[in-house]
């Protein structure tokens, strides 16, 4: 493992402390990344998928339910061994891997689709898995990217710079009794843009998410903070045909 | 004229915009310009557009770097000023509002397209990014400065990050000669997405940082500008 991994590997926290924050019904994740995620995805069935960063393992889980034959990695034993005993399925495969290396295990130009939802903030460089992402695509496909947008980050941690790249350490779950920390990077927007655009992948498209309407009457007070200030990016790359 | 031409256009403070732009502490003459000429190509012999040329700044380097310039401004005072200050039978120059068709440009005609500063006064990007499109020779390049989002999210402090709308600023006020501006505020969304679906490749999008001289000279300006943004640089290319 690299020292990254180490710092930024979700094993290093309490595997049902984080599943039980992430996973409860009003988490970002259910109320506002999944609806954004999900209303982009492409008719998913027979087609290979690759869940990178699979963590609880919510998009293997929708993948699976709608026919997808789905490979997913993360980096945590742990989440794998779950996902192993939770997810039986014949089309589905595993593998626990260090995304910021070259992932020989994934075979060359074989998906239709790459799923890569709020993983690349634990990561520091892009080029690598950026690169290794892009070979291991066909032709025509896309990637979804869901990551923390640098100006929530930079109005949250409030650090002394706001084009400060470094590793920070935050406690999420605070209103709770479970209160856990997690280690990611901060870094300016010049730091996202300039390894995509290095890339050899088309950009489709750059969005600040915006929450879903329905949002609106049942959790107000989060919608409004999210009408009011950017919450995460969304970025959907193409390899050209 | 449309009317966010006669709201943004600068007939009306022509005079005090030049002398605030042209003082040597302005942040055109600290920050932005010494950015922007740092990433000009050879202009030796070229076509350039300045597009939005005000003071005429680049229209003034690009001639001394001989090339041919066609400087463009909605401003009638700011061309009136600029044909009485720079006689060059490379110069030619026409006031007209950017932001409709400009038929006078003559298609794939220029080599290098400079837009400093000039789109925050434009609320449309679409249909101006595809009249630039038609004008720029085939590997041509259009060189583009704005006010970054966040910068003025934090300036103008609006109720809402994604408030896209026309802001009124002061300016000037620190060298005693305070005007008032109009121009658009929006969020990054609405900077990507015209420049996404426009025909151009993105060569580059940067956050201009300030040049390392500048701690030395000027200590406070640098501290803010290397804090929190400022303006953003972006390179398109046909």
């Amino acid at each position: 493992m690299t020292s990254d991994a180490e710092l930024t590997s979700y094993d290093s926290i309490d595997i049902d402390t984080y599943l039980a924050h992430v996973e409860r019904p009003n988490s970002w994740n259910n109320l506002y990344e999944r609806p954004y995620l999900i209303s982009r995805f492409p008719p998913l069935k027979e087609k290979n998928i690759l869940d990178i960063g699979c963590s609880s393992g919510f998009y293997t889980e929708y993948a699976l339910n709608n026919g997808a034959h789905v490979t997913a990695v993360d980096i945590s034993k742990k989440m794998i061994e779950r996902l192993t005993s939770r997810l039986k399925s014949p089309r589905l495969r595993l593998f626990e891997a260090d995304i910021a290396k070259p992932m020989p295990f994934l075979e060359t130009e074989s998906f239709d689709y790459i799923i890569c939802s709020l993983l690349l903030h634990y990561i520091r460089d892009w080029d690598i898995p950026l690169a290794e992402l892009y070979r291991v695509m066909k032709k025509g496909s896309k990637m979804v990217i869901s990551t923390h947008h640098p100006f929530a980050i930079y109005l949250y941690l409030k650090p002394t710079s706001y084009y400060e790249f470094k590793l920070v350490e935050d406690t999420w779950a605070v209103q709770s009794d479970n209160q856990f920390k997690v280690r990611y990077y901060m870094r300016p927007l010049g730091e996202i843009l300039r390894p995509l655009i290095k890339s050899r992948f088309t950009i489709k498209s750059i969005e600040e998410m915006l929450p879903n309407e329905g949002l609106k009457d049942n959790h107000p007070g989060l919608y409004r903070r999210l009408m009011e200030r950017p919450g995460f990016l969304y970025i959907e790359l193409e390899r050209q045909a | 004229m449309s009317n966010d031409a006669d709201l943004t256009n600068y007939d009306s403070i022509a005079e005090l915009f030049i002398n605030h732009a042209r003082q040597p502490d302005s942040w055109n003459n600290l920050y932005e310009r010494p950015y922007m000429l740092g990433k000009l190509p050879q202009l030796r012999g070229k076509n350039v557009l300045d597009l939005g040329c005000a003071t005429g700044f680049y229209t003034e380097h690009t001639l001394k770097e001989r090339a041919n310039v066609t400087a463009v401004d909605a401003s009638q005072k700011l061309i009136d000023r600029l044909a009485s200050e720079m006689k060059s039978p490379k110069l030619k120059l026409f006031c007209a509002d950017i932001s409709k068709p400009m038929p006078f440009l003559e298609s794939d005609s220029f080599d290098c397209i400079i837009c400093s500063l000039v789109l925050d006064y434009i609320k449309d990007w679409d249909a101006l990014l595809n009249e630039l499109y038609r004008v720029v020779n085939k590997g041509g390049q259009l060189i583009i400065s704005i006010v970054h989002p966040f910068a003025s999210y934090l300036h103008i402090k609006p109720d809402s990050y994604y408030d896209f709308k026309l802001v009124e600023d002061d300016w000037g006020g620190h060298h005693g000669i305070a005007f008032k501006t109009h121009y658009y505020i929006r969020p990054m969304n609405e900077v990507f997405r015209p420049i996404i679906k426009s025909e151009f490749d993105i060569v580059s999008i940067e956050e201009m940082l300030p040049d390392e001289g500048l701690k030395e000279t000027h200590p406070e300006p640098y501290q803010r500008l290397i804090e929190r943004p400022g303006f953003l640089f972006i390179m398109l290319e046909r």
